[in-house]
């Protein structure tokens, strides 16, 4: 269930309304079985996966915290980490690597291929395994309790209104919001209409009007000269932005109206003046489940500085590929990669450089790079696979510019064009408002927002990018 | 708490919105909606007033890029509409048909024009309490719940509607003239290539809906006092190229069997030997070929001397 559709309009506010009429001792139940039907609406044979999962992490947490030696507790984990990296590598990764094989098998003209499998890629899988699996090593690090209750623990690995696209959300912060009371609240909710109208307004009236560009350039890229590719680059930087913090604000929102509290996920990443914050503004739960559970158990930075490159290029590398399997993920994440480490390299460089121009010169100067930096990297993103990264760059740096008047408006018209300028600019005039969203006038802000996407609002049920990891 | 909610929140919100809604579908209804003639739900608003003495020339995009109304017939309109196929014509046919008008009417003949197809929903939405309309966008697959809301039906359509209402006013892409919409550019060679080897790496044909057909054979007989022109607009070398050889003549001779009836003039302005550069792709002309089009066609029609001859490119 798409959080731009009719269904889901019809979801929420029945969901959120019987929450509160069902008495508290009950309440997880209702939102379990709520988060099942949610997820069911995609395919409902996937819900085994998830039940797999929840079930397996149940007993496994239960077995670490209860076994005595570590021995004992690593071979528990292990249960954990084989089985959800199995169902990852299963359902996301095996054709690729099938794939690869293949053509490294033509490459080497061995006369054999692979059958690829014919399986669909669950929806939300990516997230709700890692947000398990999280869990079970926290246990085993002795970080947090098991959960021994079982709808409780169930209800953390599938609840709906982040179930599909994160905040992947730790155990810590978000189980015992489950056992706690919360009575209808004016002012919450008035804070989360904010938040959910916010969302929609990035998503709808934003995100889905440069996909429009975006979509018709990347998809035809050998007909495209250099402006309207670096258009649709820069154009695709904001669609995904608007769409993924998009549909997380929905989701805190539509959580906070039911006393729920889920983390921020985005921090005005484009304002970041280094690549290093950047990683601190940008899909924050990931990066920080990244540096938890990977990074820092590599060594982090406590170690030799060669070993520290290769831990945060490493790091950002798998990152890469958690998004997706395409080579041209695998090369979104060793940018970055490769960045983080020239940023470090370069950090006395860098710094000299600014107290020789001024912080606010050097502050304005780091955050165009950044975000030139951080399109680069979108064009590894958004091309359908390597050749098409590759021609993109190619016309790019070659400037093969064609000043068709039709081709730079991606054949969809001045209107279409200046629509997509119009919404990037509402976008930036909405950075002036409040973090918090909390005003004195929050009935106009909503009413303002509402009539907005009203107006302005692509219809057409988009899907929302970050559902295809 | 929550009747403090629903008092001082809620409902304030629901009123104000329902309010700004209503206002939004007025306003888009009678002042860009209403105004823009080259748009299906303008075309549609007019068909349904009378216009005496007035020829409708009715048909899919085609029709709505080829016809230059005034210089065919002293008094004219073009009621072309963007993808839509002979179910949504033959809405268009029954009104003009109990218009009580007399002059003649002018169908855009395409090969691919008896299909269910209904173009895009805007082209409805002014009308979703229209009983009539409403089972045609059923029959259409186009029904959605909000479109007949109003203040909400018009949600995700201000595109389609400003994209027509901006290039009537500003003219920048397409020529407009009375209910016409003309492509003014020329695609650049390689691009129009690409075109024509797409069109013969996919055959077309003649598969006509049976029921259809029948309904337009019946509209024919029930105007049978009118003259009927049923023109083959001009078509690129390689569509012919790729269509199926032998259903090409299944169509030419149903195009055969219109032509003997006494009311029914068909005529076919062939295009295979015409440059690409009178093409905006290899199924419609462009402003260059609709010049040439509407000379070629002038005098194949019964139409006097008053009738101003199409003007000269470049305009």
């Amino acid at each position: 269930m798409l959080f731009n559709s009719g269904h889901f309009l019809l979801y929420m506010p029945i969901v959120i309304g019987l929450y509160f009429l069902f008495p508290q001792r009950f309440r997880w139940a209702f939102l379990l079985a709520a988060s099942y039907y949610f997820y069911m609406c995609w395919r409902w044979e996937y819900t085994i996966l998830i039940v797999a999962s929840t079930l397996t992490d149940y007993a496994v947490a239960i077995k670490i915290e209860d076994a005595e030696g570590d021995v004992k507790k690593r071979r528990w984990i292990l249960v954990s980490l084989l089985l959800n990296l199995s169902l990852l590598f299963t359902f996301k990764y095996a054709n690729f690597a099938l794939d690869t094989a293949n053509h490294l098998m033509e490459l080497a003209h061995v006369g054999y291929s692979f059958k690829l499998l014919e399986i669909a890629l669950p929806v939300g899988i990516s997230f709700y395994t890692f947000q398990s699996l999280a869990y079970t090593i926290d246990v085993y690090r002795g970080e947090t309790k098991a959960e021994r209750h079982l709808g409780i623990f169930a209800l953390f690995v599938v609840f709906w209104p982040q179930l599909v696209a994160g905040p992947i959300e730790r155990s810590k912060h978000l189980l015992p919001q489950f056992r706690k009371h919360f009575r209808f609240d004016h002012e919450r909710t008035v804070y989360a209409i904010n938040k959910i109208a916010y969302g929609f307004f990035k998503k709808v009236v934003v995100a889905d009007r440069l996909a429009v560009y975006v979509n018709e350039v990347y998809g035809h890229v050998d007909d495209y000269s250099a402006l309207p590719l670096v258009l649709a680059s820069v154009f695709f930087a904001f669609q995904i932005y608007c769409d993924f913090s998009g549909y997380t604000d929905i989701a805190i929102g539509c959580a906070a109206i039911m006393g729920f509290s889920l983390m921020e996920n985005f921090d005005r990443p484009y304002l970041a003046s280094s690549i290093t914050s950047f990683w601190r503004r940008w899909h924050i739960s990931l990066s920080t489940w990244f540096k938890d559970y990977v990074y820092i158990p590599l060594g982090g930075n406590r170690t030799v500085k060669w070993r520290w490159y290769y831990n945060l290029f490493l790091t950002f590398l798998l990152s890469g590929i958690w998004h997706g399997a395409n080579w041209t993920f695998v090369a979104w994440g060793a940018w970055h990669g490769a960045l983080l480490v020239v940023e470090r390299i370069s950090e006395q460089a860098r710094q000299r450089f600014v107290s020789w121009v001024g912080q606010r010169v050097g502050h304005a100067l780091g955050v165009v790079a950044t975000f030139s930096l951080v399109v680069v990297g979108w064009v590894f993103f958004r091309a359908a696979n390597m050749q098409d990264a590759m021609v993109v760059f190619g016309k790019i740096f070659s400037l093969q510019i064609d000043w068709n008047l039709s081709m730079l408006m991606a054949q969809n018209g001045p209107y279409n064009f200046l629509m997509s300028v119009l919404a990037i600019g509402l976008l930036l005039l909405s950075y002036f408002l409040p973090k918090d969203l909390k005003f004195k006038r929050n009935f106009a802000f909503a009413i303002a927002l509402t009539i907005l996407i009203l107006i302005m609002g692509k219809g057409g049920n988009g899907e929302f990018i970050y559902f295809q990891f | 708490m929550v009747r403090r909610f629903l008092l001082r929140y809620a409902l304030p919100f629901c009123i104000l919105f329902a309010v700004a809604a209503l206002t939004w579908d007025w306003l888009l209804r009678e002042q860009v909606i209403f105004r823009t003639e080259t748009h299906g739900a303008a075309k549609l608003n007019r068909i349904m007033a009378k216009h005496p003495g007035e020829v409708a020339i009715l048909g899919s995009s085609r029709a709505l890029g080829s016809y230059i109304p005034d210089s065919l017939f002293p008094s004219a309109y073009n009621y072309g509409i963007n993808g839509i196929g002979y179910r949504v014509m033959d809405l268009f046919l029954e009104k003009e048909l109990q218009s009580g008008n007399t002059a003649p009417i002018l169908v855009n003949f395409d090969y691919q024009m008896f299909v269910g197809s209904g173009g895009d929903p805007t082209n409805y939405l002014p009308f979703t309490s229209d009983p009539q309309i409403w089972q045609l966008m059923g029959d259409l697959g186009l029904q959605a719940p909000f479109y007949r809301i109003p203040g909400l039906r018009f949600y995700g359509g201000l595109d389609g509607y400003m994209r027509e209402f901006l290039n009537q006013r500003m003219q920048l892409t397409k020529w407009v003239t009375r209910g016409a919409s003309i492509e003014k550019n020329v695609l650049p060679q390689d691009h129009f290539e690409k075109l024509v080897k797409q069109r013969l790496d996919e055959p077309s044909g003649w598969t006509p809906d049976s029921i259809l057909i029948g309904r337009f054979r019946q509209r024919i007989q029930q105007g049978k006092d009118r003259q009927w022109y049923i023109v083959v607009a001009p078509y690129h070398w390689s569509y012919y190229q790729s269509f199926h050889p032998g259903q090409l003549v299944t169509a030419k001779a149903f195009l055969h069997e219109l032509d003997q009836l006494p009311q029914v003039k068909v005529i076919e302005i062939n295009g295979a030997t015409w440059p690409d550069s009178l093409f905006a792709n290899t199924t419609h002309i462009n402003l260059a070929g609709a010049l040439r089009f509407n000379r070629e066609l002038r005098p194949l029609l019964s139409t006097d001397d008053s009738t101003p001859t199409p003007p000269a490119w470049p305009l």
